[in-house]
């Protein structure tokens, strides 16, 4: 075989193996470059660019575009190339691949579903008809050039179409209770990214477009306050009764429409949970100077230990409840009929060395002694816990706990002369 | 006036130079091949605008089929584009005088 059309054999079957090209493209994205045997003579060379949801490409400009222009010899054999992730695979290239015959004059189709592939992130597409009659057009042989150009760029068509499917939704967002009483609930949720397509280099995303949200009454029917919006919104409704349950839609879309399903959050009014029963040990009232006191002497009271706040824990209708007692005045009764009431911490008194805040002085004496008493008056107040966050405090009453009372005897000092 | 005609009157009244010539050929082979692109849902934004060149950059929001002669009715499907345009200020009126649909890459950012 003569050395010029061996070479000629082995260039055409090296320009048909489908390897990708990662030289620069003169047509369309430069990602992946122009595959071997790819001549544009003739050609006006329309580039397009399809962005879509659909993998199947329906908007594809050039799956109708196979027609013969000549009666002779009557037919075309029309190829194309791919790159990208046009079946399965990102960063693939199919080399060139015969999509169809065609006879003249008679005109055909060809997409991606034909050959059973689907697009996900970037696909690159060149479409050429084999130049079995006119090879010299990109100078096969004639002019020197031992490259066999044979692959003619459509001439009245979209030879090169990049395509960008994204398909996928974006992340969903994630509704949830920002702020809940007894008589209302509001809602947010929170802002998501757009997923892509494809993977790798061939990765597309159209990226995030907007929200849709409403909301949704137990008992009414319809959606309230339905909105578009950009970014994640507060729904709140007011005036609730106890046994309706409102609820957050929301949806993420991106730019291509894609959308994820509708993401629900509901909650109901915060029902006050009933008062409990604080099993608190009462404290104990202690006194300087310990009995007997003295007529006419400051004695110091206290309560020990210093009243706390208290919590407790309890589930009611579903929901986790906390509630916390705080103690907030002391009512002092110190037997003789003198009483004191006295808020905030000096309230509980100090113990003795300490100089107390609750002080008392008795005018009379009383050997079966005095009944002091104090009462530890408490505000309750509750928070619950929705969905990871908690809501309150709000108040729900008041509740006291009786010291221990104190048998207080007082004595008259009597005067004694010493001699010394 | 055929629809073919009525087509390049329409983009005469707002093309020129080489925005004409290509959008009138490809109108005229889509036409000459029973195709056309129908586009429904359309927002429209102006995503840039250089006043110093006369550059301006839309994004087409849209929902698109290609009608074409062996699927008169397609389904739909979503699209977006950047559309890319060279303006020029002649005789009291705009001309778009140079255009192309941007790839991704070379979108603008969405303000």
């Amino acid at each position: 075989m003569p050395r010029r059309v061996l070479a000629l054999v082995v260039a055409t079957f090296l320009a048909s193996m489908p390897v990708p090209v990662r030289a620069a493209s003169s047509w369309g994205s430069p990602q992946y470059g122009d595959p071997p045997g790819w001549c544009t003579n003739y050609s006006d060379m329309w580039v397009a660019s399809v962005v879509t949801n659909d993998p199947t490409v329906p908007t594809n400009p050039e799956m109708q575009t196979f027609y013969g222009f000549h009666k002779n010899p009557g037919y075309d054999d029309w190829y194309g190339w791919f790159y990208g992730d046009f079946r399965g695979l990102p960063g693939d290239s199919s080399g060139w691949v015969k999509l169809l015959h065609e006879n003249y004059p008679q005109h055909y189709h060809w997409n991606f579903a034909d050959s059973g592939w689907s697009v996900h992130g970037h696909a690159k597409e060149y479409i050429a008809y084999y130049n079995w009659t006119f090879g010299g057009q990109c100078g096969l042989g004639s002019r020197g050039d031992r490259t066999p150009p044979p692959y003619m760029a459509d001439q009245f068509g979209y030879p090169v179409v990049d395509i960008y499917v994204d398909s996928v939704p974006p992340f969903p967002p994630q509704p949830y209770v920002s702020s809940v009483t007894p008589s209302s609930v509001a809602f947010t949720w929170t802002a998501v990214a757009d997923r892509g397509d494809g993977a790798g280099a061939d990765y597309f995303v159209s990226g995030l477009d907007h929200y849709v949200s409403w909301l949704t009454l137990s008992n009414r029917a319809g959606q309230i306050q339905y909105a578009v919006s950009a970014a994640p919104r507060m729904l709140e409704l007011d005036d609730l009764g106890s046994s309706e349950t409102a609820c957050l839609h929301v949806q993420a879309f991106d730019r291509l429409q894609n959308s994820t399903g509708d993401q629900v959050a509901c909650a109901s009014p915060l029902q006050p949970p009933a008062m409990p029963a604080w099993n608190a040990k009462p404290p104990t009232i202690a006194a300087n100077p310990a009995a007997p006191g003295l007529v006419g002497l400051e004695t110091w009271f206290w309560l020990a230990p210093g009243p706390a706040p208290m919590t407790l824990a309890e589930t009611y209708r579903g929901i986790d409840y906390t509630l916390t007692a705080t103690p907030q005045r002391v009512d002092w009764d110190f037997g003789d009929g003198s009483s004191e009431s006295i808020a905030g911490a000096a309230a509980f008194g100090a113990a003795f060395p300490a100089p107390s805040t609750v002080v008392h002085v008795y005018q009379a004496h009383d050997r079966t002694g005095y009944r002091v008493s104090a009462a530890v008056r408490y505000a309750v107040s509750w928070s619950a816990a929705v969905g990871g966050r908690s809501f309150g405090p709000y108040p729900l009453g008041t509740v006291t706990v009786q010291a221990q009372p104190l048998s207080y005897p007082v004595e008259q000092a009597q005067p004694v002369l010493l001699l010394i | 006036m055929t629809l073919a005609d009525l087509r390049a009157e329409r983009l005469r009244s707002v093309f020129e130079g080489r925005a004409l010539r290509v959008l009138g050929a490809q109108v005229g082979v889509m036409a000459a091949r029973g195709m056309r692109v129908e586009e429904t849902a359309v927002v429209v934004a102006l995503v840039a605008w250089d006043p110093g060149a006369a550059e301006a950059v839309l994004q087409v929001e849209s929902r698109r089929r290609l009608i074409t002669l062996d699927e008169p009715d397609p389904a739909w499907s979503s699209s977006v584009r950047q559309w890319w345009s060279r303006l020029r200020y002649e005789a009291g009126a705009w001309w778009v005088v140079d255009e192309q649909d941007l790839s991704p890459d070379r979108w603008r950012p969405v303000s």
